[in-house]
């Protein structure tokens, strides 16, 4: 039992830090899935993070209420986004939520210099928020959202993201509202990247808008990238390799930079479609029933 | 029941359809043939929504679609076929005719995450309903394989079975025997003479003539983007314009 509360003393936060950027991973495989390239997600997290932390801080309102708030107030700016946005295509569509990155980094700089309020403390971030999060809360939600994942392939609705992510024309054409369904898929990544940022936020006990840069979008691209979008697993496969490796690396100091480069460039050099392939399941598995998830 | 008036599609300076004008009328088998380059194509997908015309009327069942979204046109009763197969490829035939089947679907998320027996009883019925047209497609022995792993003419008939699963009033195939064998084609022919008996409106793009004397009711031709013969395939077969589009002029000695 030393063992296990020694390891969770010096690895316990790096698990949760697993938890929460699966959370990310999902996030970003629900627009993938559909074939967008969005970079909003670090934005998202963002709202979601200010919004849940200010509602504990300041209005003393309990954790779960707040989480949901700050996912909800997500995925809503995530529903006023998409709605021009969503009609741009590949790098067009990264570039403009990569701009709303930037735009929700910029407002909560100035967030308090503008209002005249001390809510969220400028370029400094909000700190000492309570620390709320639990590995229970966090794994609670993980199973959640994955079984929400599975019912969701299966679903009418995963069958028509499908369609869209392989031929939008030819979907439009089976009578499927394409530019709608691309809106639900970009606002269900909203809402998850909002909990994953009201968990972050009151795990690491601050909020600062450094935490969401340019780098962090990258970051959270990269998740699925190594892991892959064929299957959704992938999605947390690859936030887990990406949040353990830099730690697994810490004694090669600052080269581990470039190792976890070499890594991610080489899974892309010969991987092109991510660590998972669901091909790979059905060897084992041999089912009768054939997923495309 | 489709009606086009005065349609032309200009790509800058070309006219691929230009000033096309023609009516189809329910319950018939209309074949649209043609040399290649004729402007088929971009008449289908004027029709379905997938292209916008630069000019004229598109109307169907009294509805003017010709601005309409490719969705809202398939929900009026119109579905298509493709002339370079596009089927889901890593989905199964199955789910590829369930896909064809969204809009007579109800379930939305929150229904199928709480597993709700409704949701559960429209999967069920959807299943069933793709493998009647499984069934009437004699694609019973691949129902679960991925749709790529298929023949040419398996597949062909596959979008079919789709485009079918979207109820349409009017089905628009192009080059629907393309990769098929002399076989596949009759019993294709013999489907869109049994489909048009249950009233469904077929518009084809053809270039096999048998086929087109098989099952066509009537035949329109284009050439450069434009009609240039309407009427029956007997018709069409003798009129100098269309030999000439299809062997070239006389004084050409082509």
């Amino acid at each position: 039992m030393n063992i296990f509360t020694e390891f969770w003393v010096t690895y316990g936060s790096v698990v949760q830090f697993v938890l929460i950027n699966m959370l990310l991973g999902i996030s970003i495989y629900f627009t993938l899935y559909t074939g967008l390239l969005s970079l909003a997600n670090a934005g998202f997290m963002a709202i979601g993070a200010y919004v849940s932390a200010v509602l504990t801080v300041h209005a003393g309102m309990s954790f779960p209420i707040s989480l949901l708030v700050g996912a909800s107030s997500a995925a809503f700016i995530g529903w006023l986004l998409g709605l021009p946005v969503l009609r741009l295509r590949d790098v067009y569509l990264a570039i403009a939520t990569l701009g709303f990155g930037e735009i929700v980094r910029i407002v909560a700089v100035n967030f308090d210099k503008f209002t005249g309020l001390s809510l969220i403390g400028g370029a400094q971030g909000l700190a000492g928020i309570p620390k709320l999060t639990t590995p229970a809360s966090l794994l609670f939600t993980l199973v959640l959202l994955s079984f929400f994942l599975v019912q969701f392939h299966r679903s009418r609705v995963g069958r028509a993201l499908a369609a869209i992510r392989r031929d939008e024309s030819v979907a439009s054409t089976m009578g499927i509202d394409v530019a709608n369904y691309k809106l639900l898929a970009f606002v269900l990544g909203a809402f998850v990247a909002g909990l994953a940022g009201g968990f972050s936020a009151h795990l690491t006990r601050f909020v600062g808008p450094n935490d969401f840069t340019f780098s962090a979008a990258v970051n959270i691209l990269a998740f699925v990238v190594l892991g892959g979008t064929l299957h959704w697993t992938g999605a947390l496969i690859g936030a887990a390799i990406l949040t353990i490796l830099p730690e697994a690396l810490r004694f090669m100091g600052e080269y581990r930079g470039v190792v976890n480069g070499i890594i991610l460039v080489l899974v892309i050099l010969y991987l092109p479609h991510g660590l998972v392939n669901p091909k790979w399941f059905r060897r084992v598995f041999r089912k009768k029933e054939t997923r495309h998830a | 029941m489709l009606e086009l008036k005065n349609v032309s599609r200009h790509f800058g300076g070309l006219a691929a359809v230009n000033d096309v004008s023609f009516l189809v009328e329910a319950g018939q088998v209309v074949g649209l043939i043609g040399p290649n380059g004729a402007g088929k194509t971009t008449l289908l997908n004027l029709i379905s929504g997938l292209d916008q015309a630069s000019k004229g009327e598109i109307q169907f069942n009294k509805n003017f679609v010709q601005k309409l979204p490719a969705h809202k046109i398939n929900q009026l009763g119109i579905a298509r076929t493709y002339q370079n197969i596009r089927l889901f490829a890593e989905m199964s035939v199955r789910e590829n005719i369930i896909v064809g089947m969204h809009t007579q679907g109800r379930a939305g998320l929150l229904s199928a995450a709480l597993m709700t027996p409704a949701y559960r009883n429209e999967e069920k019925w959807l299943r069933e309903q793709a493998d009647v047209l499984i069934k009437r497609l004699g694609l019973d022995a691949f129902a679960d394989s991925p749709a790529d792993a298929l023949s040419y003419g398996d597949q062909r008939r596959v979008e079919i079975a789709r485009a079918l699963a979207t109820h349409p009033k009017l089905i628009l195939l192009d080059e629907p025997t393309a990769g098929m064998n002399a076989a596949e084609t009759e019993r294709l022919g013999d489907l869109i003479l049994s489909l048009r008996d249950e009233g469904l409106t077929v518009l084809v793009i053809e270039h096999d003539m048998t086929f087109i004397s098989q099952v066509c009711d009537r035949v329109i031709v284009l050439n450069f983007g434009e009609v240039i013969a309407n009427g029956t395939t007997e018709d069409v077969k003798a009129n100098p314009l269309v030999i000439e589009a299809y062997l070239g002029a006389e004084e050409s000695h082509a």
